[in-house]
């Protein structure tokens, strides 16, 4: 390969990695936004969303009319918002491609098996061998198909478009919900200052007015704030239990209905719901009066509402309530509180409203429980003198080994029924074995002392006057030799000890190895010949 | 034919790589007079007798581990060995011993008798019946070309190459191999059953009277020609960069390791895996006609690499990964 033909392949690689960059750029933006712009979609109920909310803040909130924004501005929002998030992401999308990774696509797809890529390689080095130029040589007209390669990505798999499409429609609807209750909003009796823009006000029906503004007597805006506004009777079930409660109270004369849409919510209940009976047929003319005990009477009955998350803080906060309720009664009534319950579990247990009862608490339960109060006049029974019953279970202790006093098998609040009479006698109860017995002879002690050790004399034994070894010791390897090498290697050691005399007056010593001992002195790697 | 290689021009390394691909080709038909189908083990273990590995055969009992390569001993004019490893086998039984003799003038000497482990083409067959005593002493000669007994080291003839085969069903009275001797073998292979159609080829050639003779088609100086050409195919940068990391992937408690092999692997493979894998893919770069290392090439030989280095762990394997399911897992 000449100088031209390489400068030839340089260029076709240069080329071939600048169109696969560039391809591989377009297909990532292509890529990303099939990928993203469902999810754009998506985020166009954001700002109607965020403006419905300022709105119903705006509408809970006792504002008036309007909207903070123009309506044509957050029309605006609502489309710059997705697009914005799109040129955001599409501008932190890495677009840089190295030539690496551009000539590695584009080996993949002329199926190259990287001829491409390793040719620039190997261009790019100092020193080359003949394998190297040849794989260069043979890179050469695949840099030439690669030149006008169109490299085709594959796809991937886009979200779900119909779906998010969806988001239109209900962004426009989310929209004219917004202009509804801005327009809504406008027509309620607030003095408030008015924030807003007057285009709102022109956009909503004059049809479109509360109740209230029917009211031939309008109350002054300033006696009704917020917190009273929040008491007033939109809720169907407590307007229906105003009403029965009102027809139930004889004391109250007939015109009391009529006037009862005029009168508070909390006023009236307030005679129900104090723990004082006799304050609850009290004249009317004193439920025009509110108290603090009217305030609690209002919680009350606001909490059958409450939605579960906030059961328990009510329930805490209901807890604190009735104690001053408590001393309330205790003031105006020797008797009526529920505070002198006796303080015992399985009274409290069975007394305490749970969440659900609190559920199932509505207006036919208010009637109940006053004429259960009607019934003892208004006395509540004494809790203090009620007991806990006895535990029905029968065990008779094996933890601290003392039997159970109250285990006489009856009563008790234990989750199955237990038995009674004769059928608790019936050896079906389990009754441990009691008979002891120790498993051993008793206890043993061990006592440590401490002595001074005393050498013993032992007799040294000669190596000489140890046996000979018999027995089982396991396989050893005696490997057969034919009878011209045992010759051989008596003879070896014969030679050996006319060599050294010294070794032949040791081995006279030494007791005589029988002929056939000699098979073992066959040498092996390591078992080096002891002469 | 030189033993030695000049590859300085493109036309000297097209030509011997060609030269590669036919010897491969001959020796390849030869055997495969003798071994009907299992291609791709063939194919192994020609790669690393190229490569200048040892290959591990791992099989059932019947599917011609021990007759490939004996086949392979034929087909090559190499001094071939077999050694039938027994649980009552030491390491003198493999490697050699001092033995003493008698020599013409009557006198006696001791003398070095080489065991059968001093040949060009071993073949160690049922190797996990020995005990890992025995199996030890391969270490050395796999790994060094060399054998030291006692004070003497003797230096083997290239080329080498230990081919073992084990039977991973028997379990009674084997040994597994130690992880050191594991990582000494080039490829671990796992032969399968033969395919329908080989059953009758392999039912006409061993039931009849047909008696196949396999004659010499190489010899030791194309081997170790054949064994220069591979070491001079060229490893473009970023397919070492590939082989590093994919090695690196085995290994638990790395930046390149997945969670999945964190996990379940006990020990991951070597340094001496790298340079397997390199070797093993540039034999089949050579075989695929390119002169050059590709990613394909690693991708194509992990499995039989690094199956035997990868090691998993109790959770592993009591979970059913195996190490070829950790190695896909890398590769992924």
């Amino acid at each position: 390969m000449n100088q031209q033909d390489t400068t030839q392949l340089r260029n076709d690689i240069k080329t071939v990695a600048r169109n696969a960059s560039v391809q591989i750029q377009a297909t990532n933006q292509r890529t990303f936004l099939e990928q993203n712009i469902p999810r754009a979609l998506t985020l166009l109920l954001v700002v109607p969303l965020a403006a419905l909310m300022v709105q119903a803040v705006r509408w809970y909130g006792g504002f008036q009319a309007g909207t903070i924004i123009p309506l044509p501005v957050w029309l605006l929002l609502t489309c710059l918002f997705p697009i914005g998030w799109l040129v955001f992401r599409l501008a932190r999308l890495q677009l840089e491609i190295d030539r690496h990774r551009a000539l590695l696509a584009a080996d993949e797809h002329l199926g190259s098996a990287e001829r491409i890529t390793t040719a620039d390689d190997f261009l790019q080095r100092q020193q080359s061998d003949g394998f190297m130029q040849a794989a260069v040589e043979d890179a050469s007209q695949w840099a030439k198909q690669g030149r006008d390669a169109r490299l085709n990505r594959t796809r991937q798999e886009m979200p779900n478009l119909r779906r998010s499409m969806l988001s239109i429609p209900l962004t426009a609807l989310i929209l004219g919900l917004v202009i509804f209750v801005a327009g809504y909003t406008r027509a309620l009796p607030i003095t408030l200052p008015i924030i807003g823009e007057p285009q709102a006000f022109a956009m909503v029906p004059s049809a479109v007015t509360p109740p209230r503004s029917e009211n031939p007597e309008p109350q002054p805006p300033q006696q009704e704030t917020p917190a009273e506004r929040k008491e007033s009777p939109r809720d169907p079930r407590k307007q229906r239990a105003v009403n029965r409660q009102g027809a139930a109270n004889a004391a109250i004369p007939d015109n009391a209905d009529e006037s009862q849409g005029k009168l508070n919510e909390g006023e009236t209940r307030e005679s129900q719901q104090s723990s004082n009976p006799s304050s609850a047929r009290g004249a009317p003319s004193a439920s025009g009066q509110p108290s603090k005990s009217d305030d609690e009477a209002k919680s009350k009955k606001k909490k059958p509402t409450v939605k579960k998350p906030d059961r328990d803080r009510k329930k805490k906060e209901r807890k604190q309530d009735e104690k001053p309720s408590g001393a309330t009664a205790g003031q105006g009534s020797s008797k009526g509180s529920d505070n002198n319950a006796a303080p015992s579990d399985w009274a409290s247990t069975s007394q305490a409203a749970t969440p659900e009862d609190e559920n199932l608490e509505d207006e036919d339960e208010v009637d109940d429980e006053e004429e259960e109060q009607e019934s003892r006049g208004g006395v509540q029974p004494n809790m203090r003198d009620r007991r806990t019953p006895v535990n029905r279970d029968l065990q008779i202790g094996f933890g601290s080994n003392r039997p159970n006093p109250d285990a006489n098998g009856r009563g008790g609040p234990g989750g199955q029924k237990k038995s009674r009479g004769v059928a608790s006698l019936v050896l079906g109860v389990p009754i441990p074995d009691r008979v002891n017995g120790q498993p051993n002879k008793g206890r043993i002690r061990i006592t440590q002392q401490r002595i001074t050790p005393e050498p013993e004399q032992s007799e040294p034994v000669p190596a000489q006057n140890r046996a000979v070894r018999n027995g089982p010791v396991g396989p050893i390897h005696h490997p057969d030799l034919s009878p011209w090498l045992q010759n051989l290697v008596r003879r070896y050691f014969l030679d050996q000890r006319k060599k050294n005399p010294l070794t032949n007056t040791r081995k006279e010593t030494e007791p005589t190895t029988p002929p056939d001992s000699l098979q073992t002195t066959i040498v092996g790697e390591s078992d080096t010949p002891q002469s | 034919m030189s033993s030695t290689l000049s590859a300085d021009t493109p036309a000297e390394a097209r030509e011997a790589a060609e030269e590669f691909r036919s010897v491969h080709a001959m020796i390849r038909t030869e055997v495969g007079r003798m071994i009907v189908g299992q291609e791709a083990t063939v194919d192994g273990v020609l790669a690393a007798l190229f490569a200048a590995g040892h290959v591990l055969l791992e099989g059932v009992p019947g599917l011609g581990k021990t007759l490939l390569v004996s086949s392979l001993g034929k087909a090559i004019d190499l001094s071939f060995s077999r050694i039938q490893f027994t649980p009552d086998m030491m390491p003198a039984d493999i490697r050699g011993t001092n033995v003493l003799t008698e020599n013409e003038s009557g006198g006696t000497s001791i003398e070095f008798q080489e065991g059968p482990l001093v040949a060009n083409l071993v073949l160690a067959d049922e190797i996990n019946r020995a005990t890992p005593r025995t199996q030890s002493a391969l270490l050395e000669s796999m790994q060094e070309k060399q054998i030291s007994v006692g004070k003497r080291t003797i230096k083997l003839e290239d080329p080498f190459c230990v081919m073992a085969t084990q039977n991973p069903v028997e379990q009674e009275g084997t040994y597994p191999l130690p992880e050191a001797q594991l990582d000494r073998f080039l490829f671990k292979l796992v032969v399968g059953y033969p395919a329908e159609n080989d059953y009758r080829t392999i039912l006409r050639r061993t039931t009849s009277n047909e008696q196949i003779e396999l004659k010499p088609v190489s010899d030791a100086q194309t081997i170790i020609r054949m064994r220069h050409i591979v070491r001079a195919v060229p490893v473009p940068e970023h397919v070492e960069t590939d082989a590093i990391k994919l090695v690196m992937a085995t290994q638990p408690g790395n930046e390149h390791t997945a969670s999945m092999v964190n996990d379940v692997v006990a020990l991951g493979a070597s340094p001496r895996g790298v340079q397997s894998l390199i070797l093993a893919g540039k034999v089949r770069a050579l075989l695929e006609g390119r002169f050059a290392v590709a990613t394909e090439d690693l991708h194509a030989v992990a499995p039989d690499v690094l199956r035997h280095r990868v090691l998993v762990n109790f959770q592993g394997m009591s979970d059913g990964i195996t190490s070829d399911d950790v190695i896909s897992e890398v590769l992924r």
